[in-house]
């Protein structure tokens, strides 16, 4: 069947034969490769997209599901000034180290820091507890993100 | 009928006819127990997809009730204004749960039909009385078949629902009064519960009542409701409510805990709130 979607801010069509997840759709067919697979089942948020603004785990999502919804992957975010501002700080404040997890984590960072929430180490915590990272011991990424509010930090 | 193997519903009638056409289906909300747990290579079994069904998912505010839409995420049973003001142990277990990606997706609906013995939700749908409606077509018309949560779940992932049935509201009755839910896990997030707690604290007749319901210490959740006296021996009456529910209490020693610690760490979580202290969690 063929499906139709927003992805990245472009109307993309591809053919899909039913069972696909959204993650393998976005890998495999759109050479999207910046969303990884972890576990596979919505543990690890290594997957982690925006569907219609809202953080998700792309590895449980049947990808006929999104039609007509809009997606928006790591590489739909380069330019974008909120985006732009938490990857130089995740960089800068040393939060990646193997990088696996780090698409993911700027995702939900990117949601949290743009509902302009404040930024506090307990809210960073507990709205990014859906990306588990191996390597930094979270921390750099908590102040990187913590640095990436508004009126924060580097820009 | 076309011999897909994935049937995308846009509306309730559509998703019940599938129900009853295509025995063996699997409907899937939210998909976030469900796919993880159905093997890619497997193409015998037909899905429903109702996920993206709008009318399922709503809350909506009647005389004595919240009436929630089977499809209505987790993430907006949390965030809803309503659901904080009229139900907060709702909302409270609602925002405890996996994690901000899985419950922008998983539905309370999916929660209750998982039926897994340590579900946040439905310990909290446990002590509030919660009654699961199950529409079926029968003819040309829907029919609504209205369980109280206690006896819709049967065991470990078992419910009363039959094949042609498909969850489609949760009516949830205000209880007023004071709501505390406590979770514990082995993580602040995706921690499956190795104990819940869901108490509340009300009045049935103008009697002070207080209802308690357990998760994660039996095959399903366990609920019982106590007159509350203030006695003045208070540790006594405490100690006898706690006791009741310990007697409700059969859980299992697994990976993530003990059983002798579930029902330690449970009776501790009692008494602790039973004598009207608050636990800041941070």
């Amino acid at each position: 069947m063929q499906l139709n979607f927003i992805l990245n801010g472009n109307p993309v069509s591809c053919e899909i034969v039913g069972r696909e997840v959204l993650v393998d759709v976005l890998r495999d067919t759109f050479h999207l490769t910046g969303t990884k697979i972890g576990c596979r089942e919505g543990v690890c948020g290594a997957c982690t997209v925006l569907l219609d603004g809202q953080n998700v785990n792309s590895c449980l999502i049947p990808a006929f599901s999104v039609a007509d919804r809009e997606v928006t992957t790591i590489e739909g975010l380069r330019s974008d000034p909120i985006a732009k501002r938490l990857m130089n700080n995740i960089a800068g404040e040393n939060g990646s180290q193997c990088g696996f997890c780090t698409p993911g984590m700027v995702i939900s960072g990117y949601v949290l820091v743009k509902s302009g929430v404040t930024l506090t180490e307990e809210t960073i915590r507990r709205e990014m507890a859906g990306n588990l990272c191996r390597c930094t011991g979270y921390e750099k990424i908590v102040d990187a993100v913590m640095k990436s509010g508004e009126n924060n930090g580097d820009q | 009928m076309d011999n897909h193997a994935e049937w995308n519903a846009k509306n309730i009638n559509d998703a019940l006819l599938w129900r009853q056409q295509l025995p063996g289906s699997i409907v899937i909300a939210g998909g976030t127990d469900v796919i993880p747990k159905l093997s890619i290579h497997s193409n015998d079994q037909p899905w429903i997809y109702i996920g993206g069904v709008a009318e399922l998912s709503y809350i909506h505010e009647a005389e004595n009730s919240l009436e929630i839409g089977a499809c209505t995420r987790i993430s907006e049973i949390e965030k809803s204004d309503l659901v904080r003001r009229r139900c907060p142990l709702l909302a409270d277990a609602a925002s405890k749960m996996a994690s901000p990606q899985i419950r922008n997706r998983g539905t309370i609906g999916g929660n209750i039909v998982n039926a897994s013995p340590a579900g946040d939700a439905l310990t909290a749908l446990y002590a509030l009385g919660a009654v699961v409606v199950c529409s079926e077509l029968q003819g040309d018309t829907i029919s609504e078949l209205e369980t109280e949560i206690e006896n819709f779940v049967k065991g470990p992932g078992m419910t009363a629902l039959s094949p042609g049935q498909i969850v489609t509201k949760i009516i949830v009755p205000f209880q007023n009064g004071r709501h505390v839910f406590e979770k514990i896990g082995g993580r602040r997030a995706i921690a499956v519960s190795i104990g819940a707690a869901a108490i509340i604290w009300t009045e049935k007749n103008a009697v002070p009542v207080v209802r308690i319901a357990v998760g994660a210490c039996a095959r399903t959740p366990v609920v019982k409701e106590f007159p509350y006296v203030i006695h003045e021996d208070e540790e006594k009456e405490e100690s006898s409510i706690v006791d009741s529910v310990y007697e409700l209490l059969s859980p299992i020693s697994d990976i993530r805990a003990p059983a002798e610690y579930r029902v330690n760490l449970i009776r501790s979580v009692l008494q602790f709130h039973l004598r009207g202290y608050e636990i800041r969690c941070s």
